[in-house]
């Protein structure tokens, strides 16, 4: 298992796609922060009617989605490119272990979909917090400083390992790369703003169970009116994703003719 | 030793192979010939693991080729020299395929120099030509120094030297006593480098035999019409020829050439209508074996057989 681990590990090693994901989405931690500098020196200079209407500074919630599709398109094509390029099948007569394979892949997307996630999200959130300041709330949105900042910023981070993997078992069952990048899009941001259509009080139903917003809901302490669910039923959630998704995937990828 | 039983792979409506059953045994090349579309790569495939038989069994050293943990260390296969994904360095390539064998650089290294693309090494597989990729293909598999080896037209798209170089390492992958199986869609290629023939069409096995006999077999021979049938058979035999009488009246002679034929017809005043030289070459006799089973056949040509006279030298 460890020599297939360690394939795995040279594969994504050696392709620049790889390095490109992973470069993109590392520009987040830069993103972000420039996004919440400039909505804090707007803050800084509007009225202080206007200013109890401001939103949260913290940048994250519009930047983290794409360093969700970028792991999510790096989760798929670990798999999906192998189909692709015909490496698949090359792959399989040197390790012809089926599940071990993937689980290999799994271990790869995890891991590196942890490590960056957990990166981002937090790389973001401590260079934001001195750009913030000791602004008061609403602009702030961690009033206790890093004390407060540190579950939404795991969350967020976390949803980025859950989308890798999601993607990476999409990817088994499709095969193609171009069919799990638009499933994954549909999934991941599509889906939460069709929600949004349904009548009350299904588009707050449907879209607090949909992916994006389980980062929100894993770091609320409590359930809010905006996400019903309780920090443990996103957690739950997220890992029904992730066991769904490859387990279909594992399914898919040790029955069917390479 | 390769063992295939009563194989069977059907895809929807098309049954590739159909209970194909042989043995490839060690210390020879075995030509795995057919037409396109005869269901050799789905075969190969089915031994590898890769496609799962309809029924029946494909079996590697007695075992199914799934359940053997590091298998490259016995069996090597190259089935698609494209099968590589283009981002990648030729030595990144084979060195993917090796870290989940447990074999090291250094192996890597030395299967590069093997097949001649050291000095490309570093460079990557997007800029390789399709003779390139076959060496790098054999290269990966000739990685675990494997018992058993499968390739799957290894000749497409290499130059004259590169043929030459891959009936050579065919030729010495089996004197040093390992089991060789190459397909081919071209029997000029197989009288070349096998020892033994398996020839398939439409998924079954047509023809097995080995390479000597199969030539012997489609023999060559000098076709005689004569008036004087019955005396000038007398005389061929006397001068030491086999003949036969055939079917349309003609003899079928073997063992004298056409000039001493026309010598001893012109020695006895023997009338002759026709002396015609025949060579049923290797490559007809494939024609002849796999006629019935062509999968995919050029419309209007009529039988391949009666236009095709190639004669081809072992």
């Amino acid at each position: 298992m460890n020599d297939i681990i360690a394939a795995e590990w040279a594969k994504i090693r050696s392709l620049r796609s790889t390095y490109y994901l992973l470069g993109t989405a590392l520009l987040a931690i830069i993103a972000a922060p420039v996004l919440s500098f400039l909505i804090t020196s707007s803050w800084d200079q509007s009225s202080l009617a206007d200013k109890a209407h401001f939103p949260g500074a913290d940048a994250s919630v519009a930047v983290m989605p794409f360093v969700l599709c970028a792991l999510a398109a790096f989760g798929g094509i670990v798999i999906t490119g192998e189909y692709g390029s015909g490496m698949m099948r090359t792959s399989l007569v040197a390790a012809p272990q089926r599940r071990a394979v993937l689980l290999g892949k799994t271990v790869v997307v995890a891991a590196t979909s942890f490590v960056l996630g957990q990166v981002v999200s937090f790389g973001i959130t401590v260079i934001e917090l001195p750009i913030i300041g000791n602004r008061p709330a609403p602009i702030n949105p961690w009033p206790h400083g890093l004390a407060s900042a540190a579950m939404p910023a795991f969350a967020t981070g976390l949803l980025v390992t859950v989308g890798g993997l999601i993607a990476l078992g999409i990817g088994a069952v499709i095969r193609s790369t171009a069919g799990m990048l638009v499933s994954m899009i549909t999934l991941l941001l599509i889906l939460p703003s069709i929600a949004g259509f349904l009548p009350n009080p299904w588009d707050i139903r449907v879209a607090a169970v949909l992916p994006l917003n389980l980062a929100t809901a894993l770091a609320n302490s409590t359930a809010t009116i905006s996400s019903p669910l309780s920090p443990l039923g996103a957690g739950l959630l997220m890992i029904g994703y992730v066991v769904l998704a490859l387990g279909a995937g594992s399914l898919v990828f040790s029955k069917r003719d390479a | 030793m390769i063992e295939v039983n009563e194989l069977s792979k059907r895809y929807r409506d098309t049954l590739a192979v159909d209970r194909l059953s042989f043995v490839v045994k060690p210390g020879l090349v075995t030509g795995f010939l057919g037409p396109n579309g005869a269901g050799k790569s789905t075969t190969m495939r089915a031994i590898l693991g890769l496609d799962a038989p309809t029924s029946g069994e494909a079996l590697v050293d007695s075992r199914h080729y799934a359940t053997i943990a590091r298998p490259l260390h016995q069996v090597g296969a190259l089935l698609d020299a494209n099968a590589a994904h283009g981002g990648r360095t030729a030595f990144q390539h084979l060195y993917c395929l090796a870290r989940a064998n447990r074999i090291g650089r250094t192996r890597v290294d030395a299967v590069l120099g093997l097949v001649g693309l050291s000095s490309v090494g570093g460079k990557r597989i997007n800029g390789f030509s399709l003779g390139m990729k076959q060496r790098l293909g054999v290269a990966g598999a000739l990685l675990g120094d494997p018992g058993i080896l499968l390739f799957d037209e290894p000749v497409n798209g290499l130059d004259p030297e590169g043929i030459h170089w891959i009936r050579g390492l065919l030729r010495s992958l089996a004197g040093e006593g390992r089991t060789v199986l190459v397909s081919s869609h071209l029997m000029s290629e197989m009288a070349l480098t096998a020892d033994h023939i398996l020839i398939v069409g439409k998924g079954r096995l047509i023809k097995e035999s080995s390479m000597t006999d199969l030539a012997d077999q489609f023999r060559r021979d000098v076709l005689v019409r004569t008036p004087a049938r019955d005396e000038f058979a007398r005389i061929l035999a006397a001068a030491g020829a086999r003949v036969q009488v055939e079917v349309g009246g003609g003899l079928a002679v073997t063992g004298l050439g056409q000039s001493r034929i026309s010598e001893l017809a012109l020695h006895n005043g023997i009338l002759v209508h026709e002396l015609a030289a025949r060579s049923a070459s290797l490559e007809d006799a494939y024609l002849q074996i796999t006629d019935a089973s062509v999968t995919y056949r050029a419309a209007g040509l009529g039988n391949a057989t009666s236009t095709t006279k190639t004669e081809i030298t072992r």
